[in-house]
């Protein structure tokens, strides 16, 4: 009963053989005559070459990650010595593979195109990240471990091996490492270099040059232009830098053009900025860098940016409500607003990306810095900052007043419920400030609320027309309406009629108990025909 | 007639996945463990057969028929049809409709697995298999630099092949060497 053990034997060594250089033609006529034969050849051997490809992932271990073991010390023809420790084994293979001498080979060539993104090991064990557009050679052999950032960006995490720097050139920049983590972008003819992990060693790359070097720790960023580098210390930036790993673009306070400019690297939907007046607006936020559909239409609906969709291009035009609508509005400064269109993620601040803290402030239109600090402290408290989404109708219907609210928030920050505690005397305009705070509020996450746990919060929008004249400080929040403090729930069970086991479970407050039991008591008595009689001797007078 | 590169497409994209699946049934249903690798590679041979005038539309329930329909007729010539085993198949149907979680292993997993499948191997077995998937060494290479010789090196990748796809495809991936016993019987039937 062994007779599929020996055709599985005998595919196997066909198998075998077809994968060595000696392989022919005659061989291959060999093979398939044996495979037409029989269907038991054909399925035995069609299984052994789809488990044996599969199992070709294994390429992917080729990275060592133990430290070399002698290879002399442990020959195959020992095999109790071998199979003593299985691990000493496993090590001492892939120790042997890395110190092997290797043929000089050609440099490896790694490309992506825009957009992709790809994960690499080279035969060192170090691994590099490739983000969107970029190319880069690498040779790395017993001697030598150098890589040729042509263009583009990338993240190398290099193994630790002693006295073999690693070495990247990067235009005018080399960059020596012994082993660490961190992420080098060429940006024209500049270079920025975050590190993560570790160390490394920025050098000017001309011979001329005087020996000028940078040393570029954990958490730092070096931005190489020209003959300069500048070295700052901001694991915010790093971190910022490292974001397209994750598919993320984080933006900090930039200009529309480099926001723009940014997501240009990673789409072929290209972005372009019509209007030069709005290329000068800050932008912030976590975004998908692959997404520019919802970043557009961010832009429309918080900032009014007029955008035209067309096959390879979105073109970015002058904003609309602001500029005709409200031109003397009130500048808030940053406001948290949730894009609607952004799948949503976790919470905001945390590298999310359903959140974009986008600053409603053109850089153009700047007031002068005090009046800003005075708004900022003034919008911690209210919510001024929703002015720049003035609701069109109310303007054009002219209604202003304070409106006050109530929000619930589930566990992530989002509202799920928004009730108006105070009314501006507009229904309507109450009414679209809720709106607005469900479309676009999002609000920090206290660590201490569970999932199924609300929070509420209560503020106060103060809407204004622009031309009004405008109080010094809106009133503080206060509590319109003060209902009387709920009374306590108490539930009791009853034994449901014609059943053993069927509760039913009653919920009252404590006065509508008594309120029930006097009922249920006056019905007795009525049916007893004892009301208002005496019922206990004793207690009677 | 289906031609055999969709037949081979066919066989590797849904028949094998379900070949953990295939496996405990068999295994369930048959009481001489031993026969397992055997039935399923006639099981396979008659899904491969009948496939051939035309790609069946729903391989599971397809490859578990052939199953059953083979473990009764090899029941009758054998003569061991016993109650449970008869009773036993009537569990099919649940087994059809399963959720079929096993058909497709992600790349992740994939590698994870093949991982497994090459950490359990017997010490030389996986040098050489290491040495054959993740170096790319031929036969001559390896047996070069192991200083062993080449039927050697064939032998174990052989039987190290065999035992990963077995693993790959859900088996335990053990390396069935055959018995004493049965060595003797090959060599009486040569």
């Amino acid at each position: 009963m062994n007779r599929s053990q020996q055709i599985e034997e005998r595919a196997a060594q066909w198998l075998l053989q077809r994968e060595e250089p000696s392989w022919s033609a005659a061989d291959q006529v060999r093979l398939d005559e044996w495979l037409s034969e029989s269907d038991a050849h054909k399925v035995a051997f069609w299984r052994l070459e789809y488990g044996w490809r599969k199992a070709d992932r294994l390429a992917a271990l080729a990275a060592p990650s133990q430290p070399a073991a002698r290879w002399d010390d442990l020959s195959w023809r020992r095999p109790l010595a071998l199979a003593a420790s299985l691990v000493l084994v496993f090590s001492f293979l892939v120790g042997h593979w890395s110190s092997a001498p290797q043929p000089t080979q050609s440099p490896l060539r790694f490309e992506t195109a825009v957009g992709g993104h790809k994960l690499i090991s080279l035969p060192d064990g170090s691994r590099v990240e490739l983000n969107t557009d970029t190319q880069l050679r690498a040779v790395v052999n017993a001697t030598t471990r150098a890589v040729w950032l042509e263009r583009g960006e990338a993240f190398f995490d290099i193994a630790k091996q002693p006295n073999r720097n690693f070495v990247i050139y990067a235009g005018t920049r080399t960059i020596t490492v012994l082993g660490t983590k961190f992420s080098v972008r060429r940006k024209q003819s500049d270079l920025v270099v975050a590190v993560l992990e570790g160390r490394v060693r920025v050098d000017a790359a001309e011979a001329n040059v005087a020996a000028r070097h940078a040393t570029v720790g954990a958490g730092d960023v070096a931005i190489a232009s020209g003959r300069s580098t500048l070295v700052t210390k901001s694991p915010e930036v790093v971190q910022e830098q490292l974001a397209w790993r994750t598919g993320r673009l984080l933006l900090h306070d930039v200009t529309l053009a480099d926001a723009a400019a940014e997501f240009n690297r990673y789409n072929q939907k290209k972005l372009v900025i019509d209007d030069p007046q709005i290329a000068s607006l800050s932008v912030g936020g976590s975004f998908l860098a692959r997404n520019v559909e919802a970043f557009a239409q961010l832009l429309r609906d918080v900032y009014g940016v007029d955008t035209r969709h067309r096959t390879n291009t979105i073109t970015l035009a002058g904003r609309r409500v602001v500029d005709r609508a409200a031109p003397d509005a009130p500048k808030p400064v940053a406001a948290s607003l949730r894009a609607t269109n952004i799948p949503r993620g976790s919470q905001c601040g945390a590298g999310a990306a359903d959140c974009a803290v986008v600053s409603l402030a053109p850089a153009t239109e700047e007031a002068d810095s005090r009046a800003a600090q005075e708004r900022v402290l003034r919008n911690e408290r209210n919510w001024d900052v929703l002015h720049k989404l003035y609701p069109a109708r109310a303007l054009a219907a002219r209604e202003e007043g304070l409106v006050g609210f109530t929000v619930k928030i589930d566990a992530r920050g989002n509202p799920t419920a928004c009730k108006i505690t105070h009314s501006s005397g507009h229904p309507l305009l109450d009414l679209e400030t809720c709106q607005l705070i469900m479309v676009h509020a999002t609000f920090k996450t206290a660590s201490t609320v569970t999932v199924s746990q609300q929070r509420s919060y209560e503020g106060v929008v103060n809407w204004r027309l622009p031309g009004s004249a405008r109080e010094a400080a809106p009133p503080a929040p206060q509590r319109v309406a003060e209902a009387p403090p709920p009374e306590e729930l108490i539930c009791k069970r009853f034994p449901q009629t014609g059943s053993n086991a069927a509760f039913e479970r009653r919920c009252m407050t404590k006065s509508e108990w008594q309120r029930s039991t006097a009922r249920t008591r006056e019905a007795w008595d009525d049916a007893q025909g004892t009301r208002n009689t005496c019922q206990s001797l004793t207690r009677c007078d | 007639m289906v031609d055999e590169a969709s037949l081979n497409a066919w066989f590797c994209a849904e028949v094998l996945p379900l070949e953990r699946a295939l496996t405990n049934f068999i295994r369930r249903n048959w009481r001489v463990a031993s026969d397992v690798t055997d039935l399923r590679q006639e099981i396979y041979e008659r899904a491969l057969i009948g496939a051939r005038s035309a790609i069946p539309a729903h391989t599971r329930a397809y490859l578990f028929t052939i199953a059953r329909n083979h473990l009764i007729n090899c029941a009758k010539r054998h003569q061991v049809v016993s109650i449970d085993l008869v009773g036993d198949t009537s569990g099919l149907e649940l087994e059809c409709h399963g959720a079929g979680s096993e058909r497709q292993l992600s790349a992740r997993e994939e590698l994870r697995r093949a991982q497994q499948g090459i950490d359990q191997l017997p010490p030389r077995c996986r040098e050489v298999i290491w040495l054959r998937k993740v170096e790319g060494l031929t036969t001559k290479e390896t047996a070069e630099r192991l200083g062993i010789g080449a039927d050697t090196v064939e032998k174990q990748i052989t039987q190290g092949m065999r035992a990963l796809v077995d693993f790959m495809l859900g088996g335990d991936g053990k390396i069935r060497r055959p018995t004493f016993a049965r060595r003797r019987l090959r060599r009486d039937s040569q």
